[in-house]
């Protein structure tokens, strides 16, 4: 069976397409011309996808490409980071993340790549893949895998490179104190929503015999036992699931904020107590069927508000995410592999090209050039050398270097930005101001009612004042307010999620009705995020030599010559560079061919004074004053071309700015990028002085949004990681897709679609919720004149008070689920 | 109609027992993750399967008549 599972692969990938094309057996990714299929017809891009292959086919496991196949379009291309993982292994990492369990050991990963039913399929075979595994749990929703094993018989770090190789590079994930604090308090929720279920439902029972009993006549003794039996139950609901809304209104009522659980606690209370006064007595109405549904309405609305914010929460933290997992620390001649964790002020580490820095520090040795672009948005690499201070987070490009550690962990400058992140994330109160507000007249209009009532009846009939008082409190208790508006926010959410449009506040909706100022990042944002070659001047046929330098580069600029020219079909293949050299100050050097070919900056060739003709001097200046960056190529002695690399305008960028410009938000541009290439940005966006800034520090794109937020309503639209605090911030923050993580958990909005024509659609969306927000809440005001005026009036009882009820409830669910709000109209 | 002293008493009972139920198995973590057992319910038993890991097989096998 394995052998016919294989053969099967190679027909599927190979029928659909035309015969030139090879696609890897396993991403089906297309064949690089460097490499050939094997003798047995598989053909693999790279040496992990054939090693992916081994594992799963070894193990009998082909049945993963053809479910993939079925169940999703993506692939996923195996690692090819080829680590080793030893530092799973160190004694810090196995206190801090592994669990003990009944003679075997448990560790949660964060597997970013899984997506799809396939690979929860895979994965959950790792016994079958790694002897010693005895257990594989997935997680979908938050990306886990919980994986049991026995330590003695096989190492995690073996099981992390099978997991890597397979293309699911974990990340451990601390079973923290807050994850499981949020698990519990959902679980909680959950079951009283369970318990007030049960007592809505059942106490419905027991009132519609009692309503049958009141026109089809009933024994004495059986109406009391069920007005007991209808007291015991209602007893639970308000006192059991529905104690939340008495400490909601008690913590409100201490802070002096309005809040809809005054109202709420108003009803429930006065219901309750009245009703057990009659059940006990024997006479007058009760309405213990009417609270139990409400509590249970209530609740279910507040459950369908937390769901899409408790969804969202659990991921890795900031910090980890741009940590690299591993160090290597210098000990005397040793150079060992210890986890992040370990890493202490003062220690000497040892980074390498490609790898990111684990720690603040000044280097002590070697000369290198950093990538910062992550933390800053500065686009173009600094170079560093012996006393310079680098950053936890940047990438090594060129050259090894040691630094000695001045700041790990929290202490570090990306470390302090998380936790800057995360404390702004946690300010932020995620209540719908709306209804409060509303619900502050509310209680000052019941009460008012409730005492001309009073006052009323006890002149007209003493005995029915206080019977009258209940009833006014028990049917205008604003259940529909309740209900109406977590009902229209989760419906408007979930419309707008399958316009890719992910919500995580209920609060956005209000907020974006009203326009303001949106601030714009600009790499990734408005622009692709990505260097690409603009112009090309001189002599195209070196493109060839040029690529086979700078592949050996991870230089940006490096890459981004080299797959703009092999996107322009030039090849380098069978070119082999030598004496590869590269320079502090933005340069490379090698021989091809037999010829001294450099490639660097226009002064690193200055410096050289090689021969420069006066057209390929202009095509530098050209290139500067459109805002993009000169690579000058020499060969032996003269300079033959001038390459300009820029990060293009989003084709929409335009449109999309005009679109906000049209609705009444003022549009401007935070960038941490040189002011220069943001004019040019700005230029092309028609947006005047004041509205961008450049060289800006995550800290300072915070203070400039909150300062901002504190006046009208702040809108950030970012993707990197140097924005997170800005969005978390800003009165709604937006993260656009391919963003990186941090900022995603960090926005209350993220749009899973690239481009930025999501946010227009979003504000659009969000007046229209509005609209639906403030016609369920006329329309539940509307129900409680009504209901009030039956109650002073005196002709309302049980019966019709449970009628009233649901038949507001259904009102609302049938006004928010109708309405037009994200999408086309249907 | 004197049945209903004791019928009443007793539904009220079931009742509790099943709501009793649910909370047991929502404290037992049944309901943690709602995802990904309707992606594992799809999976058919494989055949070149060497050793049946116990709680997977048994949440498989009872699954698989509806897929």
């Amino acid at each position: 069976m394995p052998t016919e599972a294989a053969e099967s692969t190679v027909e599927r990938i190979a029928a659909p397409l035309p015969a030139t094309a090879v696609l890897c057996s396993h991403c089906a990714a297309e064949m690089p011309a460097a490499r050939s299929p094997r003798a047995d017809g598989l053909a693999f891009c790279c040496s992990g996808c054939e090693s992916a292959y081994g594992i799963i086919h070894a193990c009998g496991l082909d049945e993963y490409y053809r479910l993939r196949d079925e169940l999703s379009g993506e692939r996923i291309p195996a690692s090819q980071e080829g680590s080793r993982f030893e530092e799973f292994d160190h004694p810090t990492f196995q206190q801090l993340y592994i669990r003990p369990v009944a003679g075997a050991c448990e560790v949660d990963f964060y597997l970013p790549a899984i997506h799809c039913a396939a690979c929860v399929w895979l994965i959950e075979r790792l016994p079958q893949i790694i002897p010693g595994v005895i257990d594989a749990r997935i997680w979908m929703a938050r990306s886990t895998v919980r994986i049991t094993w026995h330590p003695a018989e096989v190492g995690l770090s073996r099981i992390a490179v099978a997991l890597d190789r397979l293309g699911y590079t974990p990340h451990p994930c601390s079973a923290d104190t807050v994850n499981s604090v949020r698990r519990q308090a959902a679980r909680r929720e959950l079951g009283l929503l369970a318990i007030a279920g049960a007592c809505a439902g059942n106490n419905m029972l027991i009132a519609i015999a009692l309503y049958a009993g009141e026109f089809n006549g009933m024994a004495a003794e059986h109406v009391t036992l069920f007005r007991w039996a209808s007291a015991l139950v209602g007893m639970i609901s308000v006192f059991g699931p529905g104690l939340v809304f008495f400490r909601g209104a008690l913590a409100a009522i201490r802070s002096k904020m309005p809040h809809l659980d005054i109202p709420l606690a108003l009803g429930l209370g006065v219901g309750a107590i009245g009703g057990l006064f009659y059940t006990f007595t024997g006479a007058g109405e009760v309405y213990f069927d009417s609270l139990s549904v409400l509590v249970f309405l209530l609740l279910l609305g507040r459950f369908i508000q937390g769901r899409g914010q408790r969804l969202s929460a659990e991921r890795v933290s900031l910090l980890r995410q741009l940590t690299p997992r591993r160090a290597h620390r210098v000990d005397g001649q040793e150079v060992a592999t210890i986890p992040i964790e370990a890493v202490r002020e003062g220690d000497l580490l040892e980074v390498h090209v490609g790898e990111s820095l684990p720690a603040d520090g000044t280097v002590e040795f070697g000369t290198s050039s950093v990538d910062e672009s992550l933390l800053t948005g500065e686009t173009l690499p600094r170079d560093v050398s012996g006393g310079s201070a680098v950053t936890a987070g940047s990438a090594n490009l060129s050259g090894t270097i040691r630094i000695r550690v001045t700041a790990a962990a929290e202490r570090s400058r990306v470390g302090k930005l998380a936790q800057l992140v995360e404390g702004v994330s946690r300010e932020r109160t995620g209540v719908f101001d709306l209804v409060h507000r509303w619900s502050g007249y509310f209680v000052v209009i019941v009460l008012v009612l409730a005492i001309a009532t009073g006052i009323a009846w006890s002149q007209v009939s003493p005995a029915k004042a206080v019977e009258h008082v209940v009833a006014l409190l028990v049917v205008s208790c604003p259940c529909a307010l309740g209900l109406a508006t977590p009902l229209a926010v989760a419906v408007a959410q979930g419309r707008a999620a399958r316009q890719k449009i992910l919500i995580k506040g209920s609060e956005v909706f209000e907020r974006l009705s009203r326009p303001g100022r949106v601030w714009l990042d600009k790499t990734g944002t408005l622009t692709e995020g990505k260097l690409c070659l603009h112009s090309w001047a001189g002599d195209s046929s070196i493109a060839s030599a040029v690529i086979a330098i700078e592949r050996e580069s991870k230089h940006p600029i490096a890459r981004a010559l080299v797959s703009s020219l092999e996107g322009k079909g030039h090849r380098a293949d069978g070119w082999q560079a030598e004496d590869i050299r590269h320079w502090q100050g933005g340069g490379i050097s090698g021989v091809v061919d037999g010829r001294h070919v450099e490639i660097g900056s226009a002064r690193r060739l200055e410096d050289l004074r090689w021969r420069w003709p006066t057209e390929l001097r202009s095509a530098v200046e050209q290139s500067l004053t459109v805002g993009h960056t000169p690579v000058v190529v020499g060969v032996d002695g003269s300079v033959v071309a001038v390459a300009g690399l820029g990060d293009q305008l989003r084709p929409e960028a335009v449109d999309a700015v005009r679109a906000l410009r049209s609705m009444g938000w003022r549009v401007g541009i935070l960038s941490g990028d040189h002011p220069r290439i943001v004019e040019q940005v700005a230029r092309q966006l028609a947006m005047v002085q004041d509205d961008w800034l450049g060289s800006l520090s995550p800290e300072e794109k915070l203070v400039i949004v909150r300062a901002g937020a504190e006046q009208e309503t702040v809108v950030m639209v970012g993707d990197g990681i140097n924005d997170s605090a800005a969005l978390a911030s800003a009165s709604v923050g937006i993260a656009v897709h391919g963003g990186a993580e941090a900022s995603m958990n960090s926005a209350m909005v993220y749009l899973a679609e690239p481009g930025l024509m999501p946010v227009i659609e979003l504000m659009k969306g969000s007046r229209r919720t509005l609209r639906v927000i403030h016609r369920n809440l006329v329309a539940s005001l509307c129900y409680n004149i009504l209901a009030a005026g039956l109650a002073v009036a005196g002709i309302i009882t049980p019966l019709v008070a449970a009628l009233l009820m649901p038949a507001s409830s259904l009102t609302v669910v049938g006004l928010s689920t109708l309405s037009h709000t994200f999408g086309r109209r249907s | 109609m004197s049945v209903l002293f004791v019928s009443l008493p007793v539904a009220l009972f079931l009742a509790a027992t099943a709501v009793g139920a649910f909370l047991w198995s929502l404290k037992k973590g049944q309901f943690d993750d709602l995802d990904t057992p309707r992606y594992r319910m799809l999976f058919d038993e494989s055949p070149t399967k060497p050793k049946s890991t116990s709680p997977e097989g048994t949440s498989k096998s009872s699954v698989k008549p509806r897929a």
